[in-house]
């Protein structure tokens, strides 16, 4: 790894708190520490010490993208063509219909996906491949949109450094053939509160082999399948 | 260190003074199999069942195996092919070596110049002109390093694919992986642009993390299916 992520993994081992939930504002995070000031003053001496360029700007900078990590990303445009089994497990992929809406769906497994929108889990078959001016249905049949654009959401960089403070040597691991545990356990903490279960969550996100950035969107289309249900109900 | 003309003519003279000396028995200095090296005033040279197959003109003659010796004159070194008795390069090299099961002689030159030849076709799998050679010769393609940057070589056709801005590359059995200036990995088509769906399939087929290796400089990078390296 070079210099410059090791030094923010740090500043993220630092300033950061592991996975947790804040029922309050129905979100899973990588909530910052207090005191960030005094961390700071500690890490420049280290960023001066190690001919780091990397200033206070920088700093702010980088913990505010740690702290909105579920809708940071690098978008990869352009895709005219994918198939299912080119989409690995946690790939995020996100389809703009006709309608000018853009919807983000997390692999789950073989042909199944998780919209991070609604929480809603859809199958799509293993034989899909997405294609721009595809009518894309579901296995039951169901219109959900005409696709005029495809993109990936590929981790940034901020994911890269909270995966190497937070998530030890998941990438030894294969990733999972289905991440629909991880949905469950997050869905049981946003339903019943256990806070404890996030922990429970990183190990599993560990065990599955996948990165912050997947596991962010997974629990997080927990809460909105929680708030949605919440309205209709 | 003497140009090859230098050499050879010395060694003319040195044939010159040795045909004077047919008297002065020649002395076995070590045995290898069948071949034996043998001295003659202050040179050596090399007889097959006591035939001499070069005269003891040579500062230095090792036998590495029963297909090659190294012959020494003035600090430089030229392959001679047992087998066919002759020298098949010119006395350019400070070290010659057998390389990845004998199949390759790695050659380097005095200014530290690496290059490859394949022993069984004799000829040239990469020209003495790099840096810093692969361990792993027997990929399909096999990565060089001239300066900061690393290349490809095709050792089976010969063919060498420059590619642009490569600060690591690895060693796989097929196919090109190297590391971009923006530590971004991934594999490259021979026109030396990024071949993302390769990349994608190969990552996809080992799991979702790629293990990707430089034996030589003992580097081992775990990479994400966008090119990440993760260790």
């Amino acid at each position: 790894m070079e210099a410059d992520r090791l030094f923010k993994t740090r500043i993220v081992k630092e300033c950061c708190r592991s996975l947790c939930y804040d029922a309050e504002s129905r979100q899973f995070s990588f909530s910052l520490r207090p005191c960030l000031p005094d961390k700071w003053q500690r890490l420049s001496i280290v960023a001066k010490n190690q001919h780091l360029p990397f200033f206070t700007l920088d700093f702010n900078d980088f913990i505010a993208r740690v702290d909105r990590a579920s809708k940071e990303f690098i978008r990869i445009p352009y895709i005219y063509s994918l198939t299912d089994s080119q989409i690995l497990n946690g790939e995020i992929i996100e389809l703009t219909f006709d309608n000018q809406l853009a919807f983000s769906y997390v692999k789950m497994g073989c042909g199944q996906y998780l919209c991070c929108q609604t929480g809603v889990g859809f199958t799509f078959g293993s034989l899909i491949e997405f294609k721009t001016n595809m009518r894309l249905l579901n296995a039951e049949g169901y219109f959900l949109g005409t696709i005029e654009r495809i993109a990936l959401l590929a981790p940034a960089e901020c994911h890269l450094c909270i995966d190497g403070a937070f998530f030890g040597n998941f990438f030894r691991k294969s990733v999972g053939s289905s991440l629909w545990s991880l949905f469950e356990i997050a869905t049981t903490i946003v339903d019943g509160g256990n806070r404890s279960l996030c922990t429970e969550l990183m190990q599993k996100a560990i065990t599955l082999g996948i990165g912050s950035l997947p596991l962010l969107s997974i629990v997080n289309s927990a809460t909105r399948q929680h708030e949605i249900n919440q309205m209709h109900s | 260190m003497k140009s090859t003309k230098c050499i050879a003519d010395q060694l003319i003279a040195r044939q010159a003074i040795d045909d004077g000396l047919f008297y002065v028995a020649l002395q076995t200095v070590c045995q290898a199999g069948r071949y034996a090296v043998v001295k003659r005033n202050k040179y050596k040279g090399l007889t097959y069942e006591e035939r001499l197959l070069l005269s003891p003109i040579y500062d230095d003659i090792s036998v590495l195996d029963n297909r090659i010796a190294v012959v020494l004159v003035e600090g430089l070194k030229a392959v001679y092919l047992l087998a066919e008795h002759r020298l098949i390069t010119d006395f350019d090299y400070s070290e010659i070596a057998l390389a990845d099961n004998d199949a390759y002689l790695l050659l380097t030159t005095p200014s530290n110049k690496l290059g490859v030849l394949d022993v069984k076709r004799q000829s040239w799998a990469a020209l003495p002109a790099y840096d810093e050679i692969s361990n792993n010769l027997s990929s399909e393609y096999v990565w060089v390093r001239n300066g900061p940057f690393y290349h490809f070589v095709n050792f089976h056709t010969g063919n060498y694919y420059g590619m642009p801005g490569l600060i690591m590359a690895y060693d796989t059995l097929s196919g090109m992986f190297g590391m971009n200036d923006s530590h971004k990995v991934s594999c490259y088509r021979e026109n030396g642009i990024a071949d993302t769906e390769s990349f994608r399939n190969a990552v996809i087929q080992h799991g979702g993390h790629l293990v990707l290796q430089n034996t030589r400089r003992r580097i081992e990078h775990i990479v994400d299916i966008y090119g990440n390296i993760l260790n």
